[in-house]
């Protein structure tokens, strides 16, 4: 929670005092800043070199950075390491806002955050103008970098989805931010060349670099095994924000469709509920086997007969194109009549029963249903 | 838990004016959200670089580049920590990091809306919550 982190800074730092009101040129802190993340950059795992680097530095807490850096200290040993060396202390009046923004960079730097993140972190501690001018340089540098990429692809459900995705980059995007950089590097390290092309267009210069960067990192680091495990993650992501993005959308485009289902509702109120539990309860596997045996008219058809709560679920088993192809349908189409409902509902579940029976199903042998929704099933069939 | 702190509290403390400007420049932001995320592939960095608060815009740039969750809040953090605004300066700051945050994470505008009502006082957030928040938005 932002207030919250925020009072903890008030807390644990006091009253702050800004750089710039120090005596030094602030443009030579930015300069240690710039030259400190471009040499962890260059060092890569080479610890040797920070080493170096602490020894050639005339500052004493970049001194100490690197020289944390270097030892593989975790964060409570950095900040130990800045306090007792009395650069952060409250009594520390002299340069406290730099000292505190080393202190910031080097433990961003020591949880494994990619150094462009650990940089713009630095640069926070010096208001948001400066702050946006040294993202920019440092989105110039990024851009100048550009990481070569080999094809490297690793079979998967993903390559599809995107192949899927470059209809809706919106979902694509925001699916990048909830999974994190790293966990989207880590899936998309086994998808092809041409997607991850279409993907470093629809975000930043800064950010694709860090997402090539951390994609060669991971292809050396992960077994294939592990990145399918990414892949699948990350699909599930990406599948939770496609849906979420087609519901918000139609909710935009179909003024009064909540009132529309409403209506419906009161119609067969114990009809609607009993497909909503069935929907809800029922395995998605055997779910997706159903939808894929249904026309996009059905599904519109049965998506009228449950709660909203069960629309998600449904929705997020078929692919984006076929959600807006549904949700037009819907758009396009009456309420149905009662008996219409019923009917459509009982066609549904007869579609649900064949999917959950195997081919090879012997006579006397029961399906692998739940009582739960066997009963519920029951109960919509004997409905007249 | 959030512990409080008076100097904090002192650098957001703004008057009832002052504080009245405060659901219309959510309205903005409410408007600056649904534009960027109904934007064309690969154009949210150039909206976002004609946003004039330049808070706001340094923070959805961050979000255009697809960075969120905890290194963002991290550096808005910071950057509140270290501003230098004071009263409803300082509270349209606050606004606008928990907006970048929220955008980042993906919420639809009720949700955003929700999340920087109470940012105009209680009795004001609980007014419009019981008002319906998507009227109010509008």
């Amino acid at each position: 929670m932002l207030i919250e982190r925020l009072s903890r800074l008030y807390m644990e730092f006091g009253v702050p005092a800004p750089l710039h009101d120090q005596k030094r040129d602030s443009s030579e802190y930015l300069g240690n800043v710039r030259k400190f993340i471009v040499s962890i950059m260059d060092s890569g795992d080479n610890r040797q070199n920070l080493f170096t680097h602490s020894q050639q530095s005339r500052r004493k807490p970049v001194k100490l950075a690197y020289l944390l850096l270097a030892g593989e200290s975790d964060r409570k040993s950095i900040h130990e390491a800045f306090e007792r060396s009395g650069l952060v202390s409250h009594g520390q009046k002299q340069n406290r806002a730099e000292h505190l923004m080393w202190l910031a960079g080097t433990e961003a730097l020591a949880r494994g955050i990619h150094p462009y993140l650990a940089f713009l972190i630095m640069t926070a501690w010096f208001g948001s103008e400066t702050a946006e001018k040294e993202y920019q340089w440092l989105s110039r540098q990024a851009q100048e970098r550009e990481t070569a990429l080999d094809e490297y692809i690793v079979p998967g459900e993903l390559t599809d989805m995107l192949e899927e995705a470059a209809g809706d980059p919106a979902a694509l995007a925001q699916a990048i931010r909830i999974a994190g950089m790293p966990l989207s590097a880590s899936a998309l390290a086994g998808c092809p060349r041409y997607y991850l092309d279409s993907i470093f267009e629809i975000i930043g210069p800064l950010g694709s670099e860090m997402l090539r960067e951390l994609i060669v990192s991971a292809r050396q680091k992960l077994t294939s095994d592990e990145i399918e495990t990414a892949q699948q993650a990350f699909a599930e992501v990406f599948s939770r924000q496609q849906s979420e993005l087609a519901e918000r959308n139609a909710s935009g485009e179909m003024p009064g469709a909540e009132t529309e289902f409403a209506d419906e509702l009161t119609v067969d109120a114990d009809l609607v509920r009993t497909i909503t539990d069935i929907v809800l309860l029922a395995e998605a596997k055997v779910l997706k086997n159903t939808l894929s045996s249904m026309s996009d008219v059905e599904i519109a058809a049965i998506l009228r007969c449950m709660e909203a709560i069960a629309h998600e679920r449904l929705l997020s088993l078929i692919s984006t194109g076929r959600q807006k192809r549904v949700l037009s349908v819907i758009q396009d189409s009456a309420v149905p009549s009662p008996a219409e409902s019923l009917r459509n509902a009982q066609y549904f579940v007869q579609k649900l029963l064949a999917s959950y029976a195997p081919k090879t199903l012997k006579p006397g042998e029961t399906l692998g249903i739940s009582e739960e929704v066997r009963s519920l099933i029951s109960s919509v069939l004997r409905r007249e | 838990m959030i512990f409080w702190n008076s100097d904090l509290a002192s650098k957001i403390s703004c008057t009832p004016g002052e504080m009245a400007a405060l659901p219309g420049y959510i309205s903005k932001i409410l408007d600056i959200a649904d534009s960027l995320t109904n934007a064309a592939p690969g154009t949210w960095l150039e909206k976002a670089k004609m946003i004039e608060d330049p808070f706001l815009r340094y923070g959805l740039s961050l979000v255009g580049e697809g960075f969120a969750g905890d290194t963002l809040e991290e550096i808005c953090a910071i950057l509140l920590y270290v501003s230098n605004e004071r009263g409803y300066g300082f509270l349209a700051q606050c606004v606008a990091a928990e907006a970048t945050l929220g955008i980042a994470n993906g919420d639809d505008r009720d949700t955003l809306l929700r999340k920087l009502l109470p940012y105009c006082g209680i009795d004001k957030a609980l007014a419009a919550l019981a008002e319906g928040v998507s009227t109010h938005a509008d």
